[in-house]
């Protein structure tokens, strides 16, 4: 039935083409029933009819079947015109047939934003999704309109109502406030929703309108949509996808600003990536990008030379902040078709000071205080306290940005755990050794130490150290070969830049601790994580780097006083003073950290009532402040979000996580209780989902003493919105699957929608057609019968 | 049986055709005086003409006033009125039960037969009538008495048609028959051969016949006018067809006027009377219109 199938997609009333088509039979059965039911004469002058019967066969024959012809094809041809023969079946109305329903699934992503003319890309998206319904209410109750966000597919705006005067009318403002999101969804995702609402209908003709505008981005998961389509498939839903984009535009994009503020404090000047990303197809030239800071902007830019397509290239921008605390910083290009993306933000707390603990093995050593003279040096905030190995079992660590051990012969478990606990929490840990390091502690519990967090196989220490310290054997006379040769790793990548081989070659080491024997030297062998990021002379390790955890661990097999070399005197104390900063700045933990979320996200507040009141105040960019409730865990639900966020728009005061995860999912979420939460009962949760806007949001909560703290929350859009590039209408054929039997239409084409009109010019064509063969069986069929004169023969 | 003939004696037509006078075109041979202008040279009071004697004549209609004054033999002729001889022949094949109408072809020629035949009794005239179909079927001979009718009209429902016509067997027969020259009413749908009509009707002619033809047909063989799939069966085994007439008609129509057109070319020829009448044409309007335009068309004609 496949060819049936076929055929009645080229009319517009295909209940009537099976009739249509048994009837043009009927000129057939009714000649066939003439010639069985007939009557019977006898007749004298058979002689004349049989001369004439004779003579005339032929002629006879032939005029009988172009009569029998005539007639079918008059039949075929008042079908064609009750059907309504469309001869191009993609200008075909899709409302057509008994009853349809119409699920439309809105795309109203980031890139739906960009500007089209006088409107966005949504609003054509919108305009489409009206004339959808004004079409379809001209035949009032036939067609069913389920409109579905793929922001929120799991909640469609309409769901299965039929297309009438009054749904076009409750829509029409409806559709006029519903604002397109800067966000970034999965088109799979509304797809799948589609086959799980089209699942529920099994009486209707099915249509599924995506009305959307089809970025490359959105079609690269071809395994994903060619399942999703072929399930639509299954379920008989005929898949129409619409484009409202009509031409690819240039875009500008920041894609990139972070900070490194491992190292930063009031005063200290901030490094900042800012990356520029050129969507288009062209060259951009002099791109400049203004900075503000907390709201002002400030006489400093960052400039972009030349750009290619495709390409993201970034700048550093340093900026100092006088004053300790909460700031955001935004940086924005010029307006362009996407203009959200223009812009991103930043915020970070800055701390006053940067306090750095140095443990020292052997109190009263000059290296813990040559170190800690070290690391005052310059413009930095670092505040050292030098403190015995004892500290580590009384003090919280968690404040300290680096923790040095220096010739730490053995540590208490307790302590040991909680260094373990510090570093995989992220922070940083640098060891030096010397004359009192046991090694078989260093080897037992440091190294071979299986940490309990299950992270590493090393543990805090990297390497197995020989039972004795080792002397580098120094020639008389200096040749070019230094003692130390620093490799291009990240700490010491600018070191070694800027100090050139001159800086090294005056660093002499004396004494170091070799790895034991069997410990092999080379990374690649080894493959355990550590890095060697410098050797001394005779190939040993100098320095070691490996993870642990969050946190990183540096290990110089050197000490740090006179004994075993000269690093931390003149003339190699520079270089040791900047080897140190510049490892502070990549290890030390991130204690302001960096709150840059992406658009959407929710932001999840846990407050304990002992120390908070519930009401928290949020501050969403260019929008008064709003009070929401905390509730009790297990007790936040998506309806009562909704109504605390003051939000005009019911649909997008949801969960925005809600948008990628189904709907049962979501209803089980709500029955259970947080987990990080459900230990204590005096914990209360303040969501606050409407976060859609980019830009910094802020949350005060109050206290108990009726203080107010704040705290930032920069939002940016998501990157992959920011991708203009068209896929093409083979390239979307390309993902959906040879399979696929998807209608695509092109941006600006809406003779789907008018399909009612498809037929208009074959129509004529058929009745004229319909007429002349009217007129020649009348002619003929007159030709061929007797009629006699009139008057005669009384 | 005795009463079924009497269907052929339809008295309102006949009390029509009653005022109407039988007149023969041709002087027919016949032993009565009578209205008739005889063929034969008789005893009479009205002369007609003189003629050389030759040898054979008969010396008693030698005029002798003519020898006395001319020294020559010359006999007087005279004109004489006669019985009209008239034998109808009737054809009572198969294909004459044709009848679409209120009478077949059969009936309506033996309703043409028995009203000549009152006619022409009438008037103390006498009639034969052969009935014939492949062969002859009966044959009355010719009376001219007042109860005759009866004969001839038994003669004619006596016969219950069948058979194919052959025409000229029986001419030839009638040729034979009729020694003396008379009238022959042939009452036929000439559903024959032609060449054997045509030979039978010259024989007829040559023996000095005076030959009259009542082609009797039936409205749907002249007009054709049948609709709807129709199978015709053939009578006189002519085969079967189905087919729709009105396709045919034409060719029908043409077929049967060349029909006629032979018919009556040939019987122009042979100056034979040729009339088609209708089954539906009324019987005493067809009669009338013929003998009318029978006495007006020629003037006697003398051998």
């Amino acid at each position: 039935m496949g060819w049936l199938t076929s055929l009645t997609s080229f009319f517009v009333n295909p209940a009537l083409v099976l009739p249509g088509l048994a009837l043009v039979s009927s000129p057939i059965i009714i000649h066939l029933i003439n010639r069985m039911r007939y009557r019977r004469v006898r007749f004298a002058a058979m002689e004349f009819l049989l001369a004439s019967s004779k003579r005339n066969r032929r002629r006879v024959l032939i005029e009988q079947m172009i009569l029998l012809l005539l007639r079918i094809l008059l039949v075929l041809l008042i079908m064609f015109l009750l059907a309504r023969l469309v001869l191009n079946p993609d200008t075909m109305s899709l409302f057509r047939g008994a009853k349809t329903h119409h699920m439309v699934v809105l795309d109203d992503s980031g890139s739906m934003r960009e500007i089209i003319g006088e409107g966005s890309a949504f609003r054509e998206a919108v305009s489409v999704v009206q004339k959808l319904i004004d079409e379809g209410k001209q035949r009032p109750d036939s067609q069913k309109l389920t409109l579905v966000l793929l922001s929120n597919p799991a909640e469609p705006l309409v769901n299965q109502e039929n297309i009438n005067d009054e749904l076009a009318t409750r829509l029409e403002t409806r559709l006029e406030n519903i604002n397109c999101t800067h966000q970034h969804f999965n088109l799979t995702n509304g797809l799948a929703v589609a086959g799980k609402l089209f699942a529920n209908d099994t009486e209707s003709i099915k249509h599924l309108h995506v009305i959307s505008d089809f970025r490359q981005n959105d079609w690269s998961d071809k395994d994903a949509i060619e399942k999703r389509m072929a399930e639509l498939k299954a379920g008989e839903v005929a898949v129409n996808l619409v484009k409202v984009v009509p031409k690819q535009n240039n875009n500008v994009a920041i894609t990139l600003l972070e900070g490194n503020l491992r190292v930063a404090a009031a005063g200290v000047p901030i490094t900042f990536t800012v990356g520029v990303t050129n969507f288009g197809d062209t060259v951009i030239e002099a791109k400049s990008v203004s900075v503000s800071v907390d709201g002002i902007q400030i006489n400093k830019s960052v400039e972009f030379a030349e750009i290619e397509p495709g390409e993201e290239q970034a700048q550093t921008l340093e900026v100092a902040f006088n004053s300790s605390g909460r700031h955001a910083i935004k940086v924005s290009l010029d307006v362009d078709a996407l203009s959200h993306d223009n812009e991103r933000f930043l915020v970070f707390d800055l701390p006053d000071t940067l306090p750095v603990l140095i443990v020292d093995g052997n109190p009263g050593s000059d290296g813990a205080r040559n170190l800690a003279d070290a690391l005052e040096a310059g413009q930095f905030a670092y505040v050292p306290q030098v403190v015995d190995a004892s500290f580590l079992r009384k003090s919280p660590l968690d404040p300290f940005r680096t923790i040095y051990m220096l010739n730490v012969p053995t540590m208490q478990p307790d302590a040991l755990d909680r260094l373990q606990e510090y570093v995989a929490g992220g922070g940083g840990l640098v060891w030096f050794v010397g004359n009192l390091v046991e090694d078989d502690f260093y080897f037992t519990d440091l190294h071979k130490n299986e940490n309990r967090y299950g992270l590493d196989k090393i543990g805090l220490f990297p390497v197995p150290l020989a039972e004795t310290p080792d002397d580098l054997d120094h020639p008389e006379f200096r040749d070019l070969a230094a003692d130390v040769a620093f490799e291009s790793t990240s700490i010491f990548a600018n070191f070694k830049d800027f100090f050139r081989s001159s800086f090294f070659d005056v660093i002499r080491i004396d004494k170091f601790y070799p790895p034991a024997e069997n410990w092999s030297s080379d990374d690649e062998i080894r493959k355990d994580g550590v890095r060697t990021l410098a050797q001394l002379r005779n190939g040993k390790p100098f320095c070691l780097e490996h993870q642990y955890g969050k946190g990183t661990v540096v290990t110089f097999l050197t000490g740090i006083d006179d004994e075993w070399n000269n690093w931390t005197r003149d003339p190699a104390g520079l270089s040791f003073i900047v080897a140190i900063h510049d490892m502070q700045k990549l290890i030390s933990s991130e204690v302001g950290e960096l709150k840059q979320y992406t658009v959407g996200t929710p932001i999840h507040r846990e407050l304990s009532l002992s120390s908070y009141s519930k009401t928290v105040e949020i501050v969403a960019p260019g929008m008064p402040p709003v009070a929401i409730e905390a509730s009790p865990p297990g007790l936040a639900t998506t309806d009562d979000e909704a109504s605390l966020n003051g939000s005009a728009d019911p649909a997008a005061g949801d969960d925005a996580k809600t948008a990628d995860t189904k709907t049962d999912e979501k209803t089980a979420d709500q029955d259970v209780p947080k987990p990080e939460s459900s230990g204590r009962s005096d914990i209360y949760i303040a969501d606050f989902a409407d976060t859609d806007t980019p830009g910094v949001y802020s949350v005060k909560l109050t206290t108990v003493d009726r203080e107010t703290e704040e705290t930032l929350y920069a939002f940016n859009v998501p990157t992959e919105e920011s991708a203009l590039k068209l896929a093409t209408t083979d390239e979307i054929r390309g993902t959906l699957g040879d399979e696929s039997a998807a209608q695509i239409q092109e941006p600006g084409n809406f003779t789907w929608l008018q399909g009612k009109e498809a037929d208009q010019e074959i129509r004529r064509f058929i009745l004229a057609l319909l007429m002349l063969f009217l007129l020649a069986e009348q002619l003929l069929s007159y030709k061929l019968s007797y009629h006699p004169k009139p008057g005669s023969d009384a | 049986m005795t009463q079924d003939y009497r269907r052929f004696l339809r008295p309102e037509e006949l009390s029509r055709i009653d005022r109407l006078e039988v007149r023969a075109r041709h002087i027919v041979e016949g032993f009565l005086s009578g209205m008739h202008r005889s063929p034969y040279f008789g005893q009479s009071v009205e002369f007609v003409q003189h003629r050389e004697y030759a040898p054979g004549d008969d010396v008693r209609k030698i005029d002798w006033k003519v020898w006395s004054k001319t020294d020559k033999y010359y006999i007087k002729q005279y004109e004489e009125d006669t019985n009209l001889r008239t034998t109808l022949v009737v054809d009572v094949s198969e294909s004459m039960q044709f009848g679409e109408g209120a009478m077949t072809k059969y009936e309506y020629g033996c309703t043409i037969a028995a009203s000549l035949t009152h006619l022409l009794l009438r008037q103390q005239d006498a009639v034969g009538m052969i009935a014939f179909d492949e062969n002859v079927r009966s044959t009355v001979p010719t009376r001219s008495k007042k109860n005759h009718i009866h004969s001839i009209l038994q003669g004619l429902s006596a016969e219950s048609p069948r058979e194919k016509t052959d025409i000229f067997r029986v001419l030839k027969h009638v040729a034979e028959q009729q020694s003396r020259r008379g009238m022959i009413v042939l009452i036929s749908d000439c559903f024959v051969p032609r060449d054997g009509l045509f030979k039978g009707l010259k024989l007829l002619r040559h023996r000095g016949h005076d030959v009259l033809i009542m082609h009797v047909m039936d409205d749907q063989e002249l007009d054709f006018d049948y609709t709807g799939t129709t199978r015709f069966i053939g009578m006189e085994e002519m085969g079967d067809l189905v087919c729709n007439p009105k396709s045919l008609r034409d060719g029908y129509i043409k077929a049967v006027t060349q029909f006629q057109d032979d018919l009556r070319l040939h019987c122009a020829r042979n100056m034979v009377d040729f009339q088609t009448i209708r089954t539906s044409e009324h019987l005493d309007a067809a009669l009338s219109h013929y003998l009318n335009h029978r006495i007006g068309m020629r003037q006697s004609v003398r051998n």
